[in-house]
């Protein structure tokens, strides 16, 4: 119970922290968010007109007063371009950055785990060098390159798939997997990598056990040792990894949003930063942020009830 | 008895030889090819201007989205008449050379990927070893305040950074050191945590050595060598994030090429014309790897000898 009081001061205190941040971003702004908002080209009236319309002429600390207030009834402001409610608009690409960051995951697990076991299986033969090559190689891809070439080949020109656009899932759950798997394949064919090689590491550990040598000896096949006895116990920090990287991938959909056009966080993101839109962004990393903290405090959480020796040892853990 | 002891350890010694020298011969290919490629794109970055190559922004109207090898007319650089030239990489949408926008574009690349880096390791590391050393009040300070930017998905932040700040040279340097302070950090804490411990250490405080002293001639020369490993993926890690920011239009404004800007203009010819996307797009991944393979030959090299202490 103590520990998890400890990681509940911590979460209010990153999740303060952050939310000041954010909001500094825009307030310690060296020149002026007015100028931002109204264009390079924009007389001094204008801009002044801007600055009244804002509020942005008031003291910081009243600012951020209302702001804070604002954000504890779940009011993120109104968007400067599209007089949209920027925590509505969030809320309303929610699913599709969901959607796009669980299936690169599954697809991610589903290449990590055949191929990290297979690869510890057979530890330092080729198929493990090879692998660990392709891997390398893979991981050395910057994920809109990945996104490129997935467009170029499957879509250019093969035809197999859509290379943008978007179906909702309330049209058909296959016209929808379809616009969303080269999405998730540019994410998954990067990440896959490092499951790969946690897995495959702790599995060779577990595999010079003493139970494992023991299923040997009682003459099991291979693939029942590995899949049955070994495959368990080596993946506890997979699942870690698997839950904290949820937390990088919303960073890693932006780009890969709007290179396929899904209309997810990212892309209201990157549209409220090409519209000046200041209030869209600030709603927008700060939903993020907030989302990847809390979402890393949940995962720790749930590793910690796992294993009880985090619990009682890790005192920075 | 004697005797064989003597021959059994001169044949592990012998061994133990062969293996370092057999390790040392692994480092081949997997490491100096890597080492060439940077080599070749740092020697292209600097000497871009000496090329006989039309300047980046030097544009041949007939010749646009043109096949590697095609021959045009332009003018080179310093010269100021036409004259006939074979675009070796071919030209872009809007006609220019790519060979030349990517030994330009590689400046921008290499500028910010090796000096963000130098300023996280630097603060960052000088952070990290003032945290492992003096544990305490530091320590917790330090690791709080980290945990809160590394709280922020990074990417995140570097667009709130860039938008901000407006993209320039200077501020994405700023940003992207600024953002790898963190990590820096947390691997000179965890080496100066375990090196701190370290009876030489020890010795040193026992001879009544001052703290600096320790710092700068124990325990910061010991660091050094993880750090620079750990710098390897981080150039790595900043190479991918400047391209992605120029990708996005966010890095350095248009006139300056830069790799990230040069795969997003091929983008809308990709179908006709995919050389000039997967040109740029091939320079910086081979870039990438290139740093990861280094790190990781580096990272091979050190542990052993550091399990073996």
């Amino acid at each position: 119970m103590r520990y998890l009081g400890r990681k509940l001061l911590r979460l209010v205190l990153v999740v303060a922290a952050v939310t000041t941040l954010t909001f500094l971003l825009v307030a310690l702004l060296p020149g002026d968010i007015a100028y931002l908002v109204v264009g390079p080209t924009a007389t001094p009236t204008e801009v002044e007109a801007v600055r009244e319309q804002l509020g942005l002429n008031r003291p910081m600390l009243v600012r951020y007063g209302e702001w804070l207030a604002a954000l504890a009834q779940g009011d993120l402001g109104v968007s400067l371009r599209t007089s949209e409610p920027v925590g509505e608009a969030i809320l309303s690409r929610l699913p599709v950055t969901i959607e796009l960051m669980l299936l690169a995951q599954v697809i991610a697990v589903a290449l990590a785990v055949p191929l990290g076991v297979l690869c510890a299986y057979r530890q330092n033969r080729w198929v493990d060098r090879v692998v660990t090559l392709v891997g390398f190689a893979m991981i050395s891809v910057p994920p809109f390159v990945m996104a490129l070439v997935l467009i170029f080949t499957v879509s250019l020109r093969l035809g197999w798939l859509p290379a943008t656009g978007y179906v909702p899932l309330s049209e058909g759950l296959w016209a929808n997997l379809r616009t969303f798997a080269l999405p998730a394949l540019s994410i998954a064919l990067i990440e896959w990598v490092a499951l790969m090689r946690l897995l495959r590491n702790d599995m060779i550990v577990t595999l010079q056990e003493d139970f494992i040598a023991m299923a040997r000896a009682k003459g099991l096949p291979a693939w029942r040792i590995l899949l049955r006895h070994a495959l368990r116990p080596s993946s506890f920090s997979l699942i870690t990894i698997l839950g904290l990287q949820i937390g990088t991938l919303i960073g890693g959909t932006l780009i890969i949003e709007s290179i396929f056009a899904l209309p997810g966080i990212g892309r209201l993101l990157l549209t409220g930063i090409f519209s000046r839109d200041y209030v869209v962004v600030q709603g927008c990393i700060l939903f993020i942020a907030v989302a990847y903290v809390v979402i890393n405090f949940l995962v720790d959480l749930t590793y910690s009830f796992l294993d009880p020796r985090i619990r009682v040892g890790g005192r920075d853990g | 008895m004697v005797e064989t002891a003597i021959e059994n350890v001169a044949v592990a010694g012998e061994a133990e030889g062969l293996a370092v020298r057999r390790r040392r011969r692994r480092l081949g290919l997997g490491f100096w090819l890597p080492v060439a490629w940077i080599g070749l794109v740092v020697f292209g970055a600097l000497t871009a201007d000496l090329w006989p190559l039309p300047a980046p922004e030097t544009i041949d109207f007939l010749k646009r989205a043109a096949l590697p090898g095609t021959i045009g007319e332009i003018e080179l650089a310093g010269q100021t008449e036409l004259s006939e030239f074979r675009y070796l990489l071919g030209t872009d949408n809007v006609g220019r050379d790519i060979l030349s926008r990517l030994v330009h574009g590689a400046r921008v690349s290499l500028l910010i990927g090796l000096l963000s880096p130098l300023i996280g390791l630097l603060v960052g590391g000088a952070l990290g070893v003032l945290a492992g050393y003096y544990r305490g009040r530091v320590e917790s300070i330090v690791v709080a305040s980290m945990d809160v930017i590394l709280a922020f998905p990074a990417l995140a932040l570097l667009l709130a950074i860039a938008f901000y700040l407006g993209p320039s040279l200077p501020n994405l340097i700023f940003a992207l050191g600024f953002l790898s302070v963190p990590a820096s950090a947390r691997v000179a804490r965890a080496n100066t945590l375990s090196l701190a411990r370290r009876e030489f250490v020890l010795a040193a405080k026992a001879m009544g050595a001052s703290d600096l002293y320790i710092l700068v001639r124990e325990i910061v020369p010991n660091v050094l060598m993880p750090l620079l490993v750990f710098a390897m993926l981080l150039v790595a890690v900043l190479i991918v994030a400047e391209g992605t920011l120029s990708f996005l239009g966010l890095s350095v404004p248009p006139p300056t090429p830069s790799w990230g800007a040069m795969i997003e203009e091929g983008r809308e010819l990709l179908d006709q014309a995919p050389h000039v996307t997967l040109i740029p797009a091939a320079a910086m991944c081979l870039t990438v790897l290139s740093f990861n393979l280094i790190g990781d030959r580096l990272r091979g090299l050190i542990d052993p000898r550091e399990s073996r202490l």
